[in-house]
C-alpha cells in the first residue's frame, strides 16, 4: 500500500483537517519524518491508520466511539449538532491506480453526557476532485481489498510502535502470524489448489472403479496401482523433505564453519593469552612453594639455634670486653662468679694471704663490673668457649647462622616479590582469557560435529528413500503392463481414457506439491538472503537472523546457532525492518517469476512503512545503526520520533534522506510544560512545536510542515 | 550473459505445456476473484479440463 496523503479530521487529539503528504515512491529521498513532543499524539497516526483500514480500534465500541472526536470539538459543538470524524488516505493498493479512502463517523450530543454515533463507514472515490462524491463500500469489496493488502494480523509489522510485531516475534508466540503471512504471500493458494486437484483425482478414480467393478482382475490391479502410487507419493514427499533438510544442514555447517574460522583466528590469540596465564600461575605456585620453604628454613634455624643467634649481634662487644679484661690482666678464662664469691667469703686468699679491705674492694668491683653488671655466667662460658674453642657446635652455629638466615630471608623476599608479580599478572590476564574465544570456539566445533553427524544420517535416509522410489517405479511399470492386458474389451476406451485422466490428475497433484515447495523455497531463500544482507551486516556481536523454513518467520540466533530469546539494544527493530523490507522486495521478485509463468494474482502489494519510535530500547550504537539502515529499505518510510529519539547521531544519519518533515504541534498553555522539550533542531533551524492556547480552549494537536 | 533461471522459474519452464496449463488453471481457480465459486464448481471445471486433454 503506497500513500499519497493521509488526513486526520477531528480524530482524537487532532483538531480540524491535518494532512501529511508523501513523495512519490522511487524518489531519492524516501523518508517522511514526523517530530513530536512527548504525549502530543504521535502514535495517534498509527491508530488513525488502523481505524481507516479496519474501522475499529481497541477500547472503542459503538457506545464509546464518540470519544474519537477531539475534546475541543466535543466541548465547543452545540448540542444536537454533528461532529464529523474521519481519516482519509489517497492510496494505491496493490499497484492499482490511486483512490481516496475515507473512514468516517458522525457523532452528536443528544443530551448532557449522551451521544449518538453513526458509522464508521468506509467510502471511496477515484479522484481528488471536490465535485466527485464519495461512494460507500456497500458490498465490502474495498474492505476485502484492504484486508488482502494489509492483513490485520500483520498490521503491526508494517506500522509498528516501539516493539515490532507487538513483541510476538521475539517471544516464541509468533505462530499466530504464520497463517496470515502465508495467506498474504499466497502460499495458501497452492495448498487450496492441491486440495482441488486431489479431489478431482479421487473423483476420477471412483469413476474408473465403477467401470471396473465387474472385472475382478482389472479392479484388483487398479487398487494395487493406487496403493503403490500413494506410497510413491509419500516417498517423493519424504525425499523432498530430506533433501531440504540436507540443504539446511549444509547451510548451517557452512555458517558455523565460517564462524569457526573467524573464531579460530581469535582463538589463536586467546591461546597465547591462555598460555601466558598458565605460565603466571606456574610462577605463582613456584613462588608460593619457595616462600613456604624459606619460612620453614627460617623457623628451623631459629628453633635449632636455641636462642644463640640472638647473641650474635653482641659478639663484637664481648670480644671488646675480653680484650679490655686481657689488657687489665683480668682474663676470665679461669674465673667465674662463684670463684670470686668464694674468694670473698673466705677470710684468706687462696694464696694464703689475708684478704684486706682493698683486695675485697677490688674483687667486688671485678664481680660487679666484669661479671655481674656486664656479663653473666653464660656469657663467661661463651667467652671461654670463644677464647678456647671449647664448644665448637655453638661456635659453628653462631658463625653459620647470619649467613643462613640472610640467605633464607633473601629467598623469602624474592619469593614474596615473585608472588606479588605473578598475582598481579594473573589478575590482569584472567578477565582477558574469560572474555576470549576459546570457549566459544570449542562450542562451535562441538556444534559443527553434531551437524556433521546429522548430515550423514540424512544422507543415509535419502539413499534409502531413493532405493524405495526406484522399486516403486519398477512396480508401477509392471502394473501398467498388466493393466493394459487386463483391461476389459467392453468399455476399454472409456477405461483407458479415465486411466490417462487419473495419471494427469496425479501428475498435477505432484506438480502442485513440487511447485508449492519451490515457491516456498524461493520465498525462503530470498527472505533469508535479505535478512543476511540487512540484519547480519547491521548488528554487532555475531548474532544472525535466521528464517524458519516452515513458518517463514525470523528468529535471532547467536554464533553457535542458539535462539536468542530476548535480544537487546534494538536488534528486534532491525530484525523487523529487515524482514518487512525483505517481504517488500520479495513481492517484486516473486511477482515477476509468477508473471513469466503466466500466473495471475499478486502477493503483498508495494508497501509503505510507519515506524513509531524505532529507536526505543536501542542503545546509542544501535540508534545510529538503525538510522543508517533505514534509508531506501522501503518505497516510503514514515518515521515518528520524540525528542529523545532525535539525538545528533540520528539526525546526521537521517537528514540527508528526508523528503519532508512534519512537526506535531501541541497547542497548550504556556506554563504547562518546560519550553525546551518542544524545541527541535532540523537542518540548520530550530523549531518550536508548541503554540499558545486561546482563552477557553483545551489542548489539541495539529501538523505543521517543518522541512 | 543470460541470468540463470532460479529454481521456481526453472520449475515452470521445465513443465510440459499441457501440465503447466493445468497447474496455472488450478492455481487461478484459487484467486480471490474465484472465491465465489464453490469447491464443487472448481473441481468440475478442473475435471472437465483434464478429460478434455485426454480426448
Amino acid at each position: 500500500m503506497i500513500f499519497e496523503r493521509i488526513t486526520l479530521h477531528n480524530f482524537q487529539r487532532y483538531r480540524g483537517e491535518n494532512s501529511i503528504e508523501f513523495p512519490a515512491p522511487g524518489k531519492a529521498s524516501s523518508i517522511i519524518l514526523v517530530l513530536a513532543p512527548n504525549n502530543s499524539g504521535k502514535t495517534t497516526i498509527l491508530y488513525a491508520l488502523r481505524f481507516l483500514f479496519y474501522g475499529h480500534l481497541a477500547g472503542y465500541d459503538r457506545e464509546t466511539a464518540w470519544n474519537l472526536a477531539t475534546d475541543l470539538c466535543r466541548s465547543t459543538t452545540p448540542l444536537g449538532e454533528d461532529i464529523e470524524v474521519w481519516v482519509e488516505a489517497r492510496v494505491s493498493i496493490g499497484g492499482e491506480p490511486p483512490i481516496t479512502l475515507r473512514r468516517s463517523l458522525q457523532t452528536r450530543q443528544i443530551s448532557a453526557g449522551r451521544w449518538k454515533t453513526e458509522g464508521p463507514f468506509l467510502f471511496h472515490k477515484k479522484t481528488d476532485r471536490p465535485n466527485e462524491k464519495f461512494q460507500v463500500d456497500a458490498d465490502g469489496s474495498l474492505q476485502t481489498q484492504i484486508d488482502a493488502a494489509v492483513p490485520q494480523e500483520l498490521f503491526s509489522w508494517f506500522y509498528f510502535a516501539g516493539e515490532p510485531a507487538e513483541g510476538k516475534m521475539s517471544h516464541g508466540n509468533s505462530r499466530a502470524l504464520v497463517e496470515p503471512l502465508k495467506k498474504a504471500i499466497q502460499l495458501r493458494r497452492w495448498t487450496d489448489a492441491i486440495h482441488t486437484a486431489s479431489a478431482v483425482h479421487t473423483s476420477l478414480k471412483a469413476k474408473l472403479q465403477k467401470e471396473a467393478k465387474n472385472h475382478g482382475e482389472y479392479a484388483n490391479l487398479l487398487n494395487k496401482k493406487d496403493l503403490v502410487s500413494r506410497s510413491k507419493s509419500d516417498v517423493v514427499s519424504g525425499l523432498a523433505t530430506v533433501q531440504r533438510e540436507i540443504q539446511d544442514l549444509q547451510r548451517s555447517y557452512s555458517d558455523i564453519d565460517g564462524e569457526c574460522l573467524r573464531t579460530s583466528k581469535k582463538a589463536e590469540e586467546s591461546q597465547k593469552l591462555f598460555q601466558r596465564l598458565k605460565d603466571q600461575e606456574l610462577k605463582r605456585d613456584r613462588a608460593a612453594g619457595t616462600l613456604d620453604q624459606a619460612n620453614a628454613e627460617i623457623s628451623s634455624l631459629i628453633s635449632k639455634s636455641a636462642g644463640m643467634p640472638l647473641l650474635a649481634p653482641v659478639l663484637p662487644a664481648i670480644e671488646k670486653r675480653l680484650e679490655a679484661l686481657r689488657k687489665a690482666n683480668l682474663l676470665p678464662a679461669d674465673i667465674s662468679k662463684g670463684f670470686i664469691e668464694r674468694l670473698l667469703r673466705a677470710s684468706n686468699c687462696v694464696c694464703g694471704r689475708v684478704h684486706d679491705h682493698g683486695a675485697k674492694e677490688h674483687l667486688e668491683a671485678y664481680l660487679k663490673k666484669t661479671l655481674a653488671t656486664h656479663t653473666n655466667n653464660d656469657l663467661v662460658n661463651l667467652a671461654n668457649a670463644l677464647e678456647g674453642g671449647q664448644d665448637s657446635r655453638v661456635i659453628s652455629l653462631i658463625a653459620r647462622y647470619p649467613g643462613d638466615l640472610s640467605r633464607q630471608l633473601g629467598k623469602k623476599s624474592d619469593a614474596i616479590r615473585a608472588l606479588a608479580d605473578s598475582k598481579a599478572a594473573i589478575e590482569e590476564l584472567t578477565p582477558q582469557v574469560k572474555a576470549s574465544s576459546i570457549e566459544e570456539f570449542n562450542k562451535l566445533v562441538r556444534r559443527r560435529e553434531e551437524i556433521s553427524r546429522e548430515f550423514r544420517a540424512k544422507e543415509k535416509s535419502r539413499d534409502e528413500l531413493e532405493g524405495r522410489l526406484r522399486t516403486q517405479e519398477d512396480s508401477l511399470k509392471t502394473i501398467n503392463a498388466d493393466l493394459a492386458k487386463a483391461r476389459p474389451k467392453r468399455g476399454a476406451e472409456e477405461a483407458s481414457k479415465l486411466e490417462n485422466a487419473i495419471a494427469i490428475a496425479e501428475r498435477l497433484v505432484a506438480n502442485l506439491r513440487k511447485g508449492q515447495q519451490q515457491f516456498q523455497d524461493a520465498v525462503y531463500e530470498l527472505l533469508q538472503e535479505r535478512l543476511r544482507q540487512h540484519f547480519d551486516s547491521t548488528v554487532t556481536g555475531g548474532n544472525r537472523a535466521k528464517l524458519d523454513r516452515d513458518t517463514l518467520l525470523p528468529v535471532i540466533v547467536d554464533p553457535a546457532d542458539n535462539i536468542v530469546k530476548n535480544p537487546g539494544g534494538g536488534e528486534m527493530q532491525v530484525l523487523s525492518i529487515a524482514f518487512v523490507a525483505g517481504l517488500a522486495e520479495l513481492r517484486t521478485k516473486i511477482n515477476a517469476d509468477l508473471k513469466k509463468a503466466g500466473l495471475a494474482g499478486r502477493l503483498l502489494g508495494e508497501q509503505s512503512f510507519v515506524l513509531d519510535s524505532p529507536f526505543t530500547s536501542a542503545d546509542h550504537n544501535y540508534m545510529r545503526a538503525i538510522a543508517d539502515f533505514l534509508p531506501n529499505k522501503a518505497p516510503q518510510l514514515l518515521v515518528l520520533l520524540a525528542k529523545q529519539n532525535w539525538p545528533d547521531t540520528v539526525r546526521e544519519a537521517l537528514e540527508p534522506h528526508i523528503a519532508s518533515a512534519y512537526g506535531v504541534t501541541l497547542h497548550t498553555s504556556a506554563d504547562a510544560h518546560d519550553a525546551s522539550s518542544f524545541e527541535f533542531q532540523i537542518g540548520k533551524k530550530s523549531v518550536s512545536l508548541r503554540k499558545e492556547l486561546r482563552a477557553g480552549e483545551t489542548a489539541y494537536t495539529t501538523f505543521e510542515k517543518i522541512f | 550473459m543470460a541470468t540463470p533461471l532460479n529454481p521456481l522459474q526453472k520449475f515452470f519452464t521445465d513443465l510440459p505445456p499441457k501440465d503447466r496449463d493445468l497447474l496455472v488453471l488450478c492455481l487461478d481457480l484459487q484467486l480471490t476473484m474465484s472465491k465465489s465459486r464453490s469447491d464443487e464448481e472448481k473441481q468440475d471445471l478442473l475435471e472437465a479440463r483434464i478429460l478434455k486433454q485426454v480426448d
